[in-house]
């Protein structure tokens, strides 16, 4: 039995709704289904703490949309999408992370791999919390449909699901 | 170098749950000091329990550990339905045992690809080898993507486990779901042979120790839950008095007890279970056993790893058969079995990744008031101290690096918690 080959494209909602803010991922694909249907090279996948298994999952795509809390010492609830290059995942796994990777050691261990889709983007929004309980801070739930929509527009916009020129400034 | 003199002082090998130290000290080719400190901060995960409702044990003592959280919510659950007089059905028991080998497989994999293969091909991390063999990372991934689903499926969520209760579950694998296990069960087949002819070629060190091996046992199953504790050196106990095995004693150099029963020491974990219980293994398994050279009694502890090899053979196998077991009498829902009453004590014993878990709890009229637990990597530090203190007379002749592998290849083979972090070894030379 052989699988058929994965969608080119893959939007991935990393994190934990239980704890707080690091739910913002889900609530993202919560508001792309409530936008209508996406194109059929689309797969919307909700990857929880996949830890190294994120690799998997990118596996024979061409592009990646990732949405994840990110500290990146904004305000709470402002985000940003960024290209993820090869520079950027350069060097070893940091040590004793093989028991609590994170996105970073996977993306790193996909691109040994050579696993990487041609473009991986990352959309990262500044938590207020990721202390245990559920549901989003006011803030960052305010940020959800604008990064629901900028990955909406960035996918209408792709053709064949791949690269599409310059980067518009979605912040 | 005929009389060598140094120091090797590994500071702080920091592990998933604490601290640990490896200080060598040789003075003209004569052993003065090995130990291995553990300076880990107690968490006090007993006196937490202290004073909580009996239900909520499980889901409290999971959190020991993120790898073994399936199995201290296994032996804290037997503590409880023994102190309160439950037996769980059949099908609870199916269940459990699917989803402990879940459990076992997926740290298993992650042990023998990601910390040890890297080790014995060479390479420093399973970055450089996931260039030049992707296709044996590629496999562990997926081996352990099988292993973490199995678990979601069974017991709610891939790690620490919600659906499992006192009594029984609380949600239930439709046929469809155990089915589409069962298949990538199968599938996987392939994967264990793969992983059996990897290990057919990683060269492993030959040290040995003779020493005893400690593991939970039945004589009509290859144990991972319940059973007695068994011994190479003979005897078997009732985990009930555990405390007749484990005699833990405290080191001025170690915040972690000790655990000794008719040795200075003793070994759990993967090769005490493969020693104390070949014979219950699966065919399959020691078909395995027998295309990696390992017989019992083995006592060189680099090859527990070898050991966790033939143990994923015996899971995947096991898994398939529960899996059909399952199916084929019909998964229903049942509502947890209720304890007769609310107030005993208990003992619960479970075959974790590491060796031998033992949760011990007391409970009054619903509420914990005593608890103990009684952890596989504490009872084998005594072991892999003792090894080491074996092992490093014999290697004097190697340069401190050399040293310095071997010993974080030994600490790493026994797969305790601090392996993680083993890669890491700020290691200082005086």
């Amino acid at each position: 039995m052989t699988s058929p080959p994965p969608a080119p494209t893959l939007v991935l909602a990393l994190g934990n709704p239980d704890r707080g803010d690091d739910g913002v991922g889900q609530a993202v694909l919560l508001d792309l289904a409530e936008r209508g249907q996406l194109p059929a090279n689309v797969e919307v996948l909700d990857g929880g703490l996949a830890g190294l298994e994120t690799c998997l999952y990118l596996q024979g795509r061409r592009r990646a949309l990732i949405i994840d809390a990110a500290d990146m010492g904004l305000s709470p609830g402002e985000w940003r999408s960024i290209e993820v290059t090869q520079p950027m995942l350069a060097g070893e796994l940091r040590p004793g992370v093989v028991h609590s990777a994170g996105l970073k050691e996977a993306l790193q261990l996909a691109a040994a791999l050579d696993g990487l889709p041609e473009r991986v983007t990352l959309f990262g929004v500044q938590p207020e919390t990721i202390d245990w309980g559920s549901g989003l801070s006011h803030c960052v739930a305010l940020a959800v449909p604008a990064v629901g929509a900028a990955i909406q527009e960035r996918i209408l916009h792709d053709k064949d699901g791949c690269c599409d020129g310059e980067d518009p400034d979605y912040r | 170098m005929a009389n060598p003199s140094f120091r090797i002082d590994v500071h702080h090998v920091t592990r998933v749950e604490g601290h640990g130290n490896i200080v060598v000290d040789v003075q003209n080719g004569v052993l003065k000091q090995c130990d291995l400190e553990i300076v880990e901060t107690p968490r006090f995960f007993e006196a937490m329990l202290k004073g909580r409702p009996y239900a909520e044990a499980s889901h409290i003592s999971s959190r020991i550990c993120g790898i073994c959280a399936v199995g201290h919510a296994t032996a804290s659950l037997r503590a409880t339905e023994k102190a309160l007089g439950v037996e769980p059905s059949e099908q609870t028991v199916l269940l459990r045992k699917l989803n402990f080998h879940g459990e076992i497989l997926d740290s298993h994999i992650l042990h023998v690809y990601m910390l040890v293969a890297p080790d014995a091909l060479g390479v420093g991390s399973v970055i450089p080898l996931a260039k030049t063999a992707p296709d044996v990372v590629l496999r562990a991934l997926r081996m352990k993507k099988l292993a973490g689903d199995l678990c979601a499926v069974i017991c709610g969520r891939h790690t620490h486990p919600i659906a499992m209760t006192v009594g029984g579950f609380t949600h239930f694998p439709t046929t469809a779901q155990l089915q589409e296990l069962r298949d990538r069960l199968v599938a996987v087949r392939a994967d264990v042979d793969a992983t059996v002819e990897l290990f057919q070629k990683l060269k492993l060190p030959a040290f040995e120790r003779d020493t005893e091996f400690v593991a939970l046992h039945k004589d009509d199953e290859y144990c991972f839950i319940d059973g007695k504790l068994a011994s190479t050196d003979g005897g078997e106990w009732p985990v009930e008095k555990y405390r007749e095995v484990t005699n833990e004693y405290l080191v001025p150099h170690s915040t972690a007890k000790r655990a000794k029963n008719k040795r200075q020491s003793y070994m759990v974990g993967a090769l005490a279970r493969f020693n104390v219980n070949y014979a219950q293994l699966h065919p399959k398994a020691k078909e395995a056993a027998r295309a990696l050279n390992l017989t019992p009694k083995c006592v060189n502890p680099y090859l527990n790893t070898v050991a966790q090899v033939v143990e994923i053979a015996h899971c995947v196998e096991d898994s398939i058969e529960l899996a059909e077991r399952l199916m084929k009498s019909g998964v229903t829902w049942r509502a947890p079995v209720q304890p007769p009453t609310l107030s005993g004590e208990g003992v619960g014993g479970c075959e974790v990744p590491r060796g031998t878990l033992i949760h011990n709890y007391v409970i009054q009229d619903g509420w914990i008031s005593g608890a103990n637990c009684v952890i596989p990597t504490a009872q084998n530090m005594g072991n892999l101290e003792d090894d080491m203190r074996s092992l490093v007379p014999t290697i004097l002749n190697k340069s401190q690096s050399e040293i310095t592998l071997d010993l974080e290849m030994l600490m790493r083979a026994y797969d305790p918690c601090i392996s993680c972090s083993a890669h890491m070894l700020n290691v200082r030379f005086e």
